[in-house]
């Protein structure tokens, strides 16, 4: 059984150690992961591009694109989810959630195709605190679940 | 008129109907346009647009000593007028002549697709209702099929709008909206800022175009759904979480507490690569430090006990801890049972 552990950022908790687990060193900066996918599509991370599956773990930074015909969708450390349809790209430019000497905020910055973006403790916390940036125009979050495209010069 | 009234009743001899002798015929009703005009015009745009282009058309077929067309058209007037919703006409169902009847098919489907598409009606209803009079006024010229010069004026005013509309009917290629919420109640919904200039969205499919267009959008549930299909598709389940109490003092997990882990352990299962955090509170009296570690034997036990129940679900990560001292400062004081609890997060 593959589990990973980690101690709950900002908490003084407990570590479960448990026989033959592994500890990922990159887990702490782990922002969100990949749940669904469907289809062809990608994730860039710190300039290596692999194929995205479900568990595929998300960084700060991280590039997601999508095919023909492919979708994928994400959940992120404070509940917040994005999905994304055919043709799509988004970068994750910005994330921080409890984390010391840093406001929470959440920047996914749609290029091209359609999402689907539902705010988490992120948004509930801090209104406008996400965004969906688009060519021209920036969508705050008050805490709501949006669809947005861009397929032409917006 | 004596003369309209007579020669209408004989056009109407040989193959009028009861009901279209009751509804004017023989006194001139049927066609007259200042009977029609009179009647209150609709507030909604594309019934507004049937009603003056039906007029307009029962006017001219009326010059032309046409009664039947005349009667025709002044009908279609009234029932817009009287807020009936009715598509233009079926070429398929008339005997057009073939040439004089070019293109007509096409054109059918296409204005008719228009005319049931709720999300064209709202952003080109006026349009919509213009281009049908305009289809209509080219279907009974191209039966008649010897005009050819009006039958070229009625095609060429309709593809004249039909090209508008395919403009503004379309949803546009940048825009977001505001979907309705998962569970119900009403969303905090969206800012949109673009060059100094904001809009705020706040309720289900209240939406705006973005770049050139940026503006309101009305849009129409269906369409929605289908411009954003393969996004909503992969739409992770929404996160889901347990809770469950322990006594004062108390780390036993008793049978309702099993329960709620089982419970999320399927919820787990249902999930691909789910996530399972573990969080345990404590009660906010007494000492701190006993609180905590109490908190964490807590959360430590619902996390082993859950960890055994997936211990043959592949992709599952774990993540187990006891709230810290500042967390448990904002629990209620006392002894509540809400501050013995442990969460169990699943996404």
């Amino acid at each position: 059984m593959k589990v990973l552990i980690r101690h709950i950022s900002g908490m003084i908790g407990v570590i479960l150690i448990l026989a033959g687990l592994t500890i990922d060193s990159k887990a702490e900066d782990r922002i969100g992961m990949i749940k669904v996918v469907s289809g062809d599509a990608t994730v860039i991370s710190k300039g290596t591009e692999t194929p995205a599956k479900a568990g595929t773990p998300l960084f700060e930074g991280d590039i997601v694109r999508t095919g023909d015909n492919s979708a994928v969708g994400m959940t992120f450390s404070d509940n917040s989810r994005l999905s994304m349809g055919p043709k799509s790209e988004v970068s994750i430019e910005s994330y921080a959630y409890s984390r010391p000497g840093r406001k929470d905020s959440f920047d996914a910055r749609l290029k091209r195709g359609s999402l689907t973006a539902t705010s988490g403790q992120i948004a509930k916390s801090r209104p406008l605190a996400m965004r969906v940036l688009m060519p021209t125009t920036v969508l705050g979050v008050k805490g709501t679940t949006l669809a947005a495209r861009v397929g032409g010069d917006a | 008129m004596k003369r309209l009234l007579l020669v209408g009743a004989l056009a109407c001899m040989a193959s009028c109907t009861a009901t279209e002798r009751e509804q004017g015929w023989l006194n001139g009703d049927a066609w007259s346009v200042e009977s029609a005009q009179a009647l209150p015009a609709p507030q909604d745009p594309y019934l507004a647009a049937l009603r003056e282009g039906y007029l307009k058309l029962a006017a001219v077929e009326l010059a032309e000593y046409d009664w039947n067309d005349a009667a025709e058209f002044r009908g279609r007037a009234v029932r817009a007028s009287n807020g009936q919703r009715f598509g233009p006409l079926d070429p398929g169902a008339m005997r057009i002549p073939q040439a004089a009847g070019e293109g007509l098919t096409t054109a059918y489907v296409e204005i008719t697709n228009y005319v049931a598409s709720e999300g064209a009606m709202l952003r080109a209803a006026r349009q919509i209702g213009e281009a049908q009079v305009q289809f209509d006024c080219w279907v009974k010229e191209a039966e008649e099929g010897h005009q050819v010069d009006d039958i070229a004026a009625c095609r060429d005013a309709y593809q004249l709008m039909i090209v508008l509309i395919r403009d503004l009917a379309q949803l546009p290629d940048n825009m977001a909206v505001v979907l309705p919420e998962e569970g119900g109640g009403a969303p905090g919904g969206i800012e949109l800022a673009q060059g100094g200039k904001k809009i705020l969205l706040d309720r289900p499919y209240a939406a705006a175009g973005i770049g050139e267009a940026f503006g309101d959008l009305p849009v129409a549930e269906g369409e929605i759904k289908d411009a954003f299909a393969g996004a909503l598709a992969a739409r992770p389940k929404p996160p889901k979480e347990f809770v469950i109490t322990f006594e004062f003092n108390s780390t036993v997990v008793d049978d309702q507490a099993f329960e709620a882990i089982l419970l999320a352990a399927a919820d787990a299962r249902s999930r691909p690569a789910a996530e399972v955090i573990v969080t345990g509170f404590a009660d906010a009296v007494g000492d701190g430090a006993a609180n905590l570690a109490i908190s964490r034997r807590r959360a430590a036990i619902v996390a082993e006990t859950i960890e055994n129940e997936l211990r043959n679900h592949e992709e599952v990560s774990f993540q187990s801890g006891g709230k810290g001292e500042r967390e448990l400062v904002v629990n209620k004081p006392g002894r509540e049972e809400e501050n013995r609890r442990v969460v169990i997060l699943v996404r």
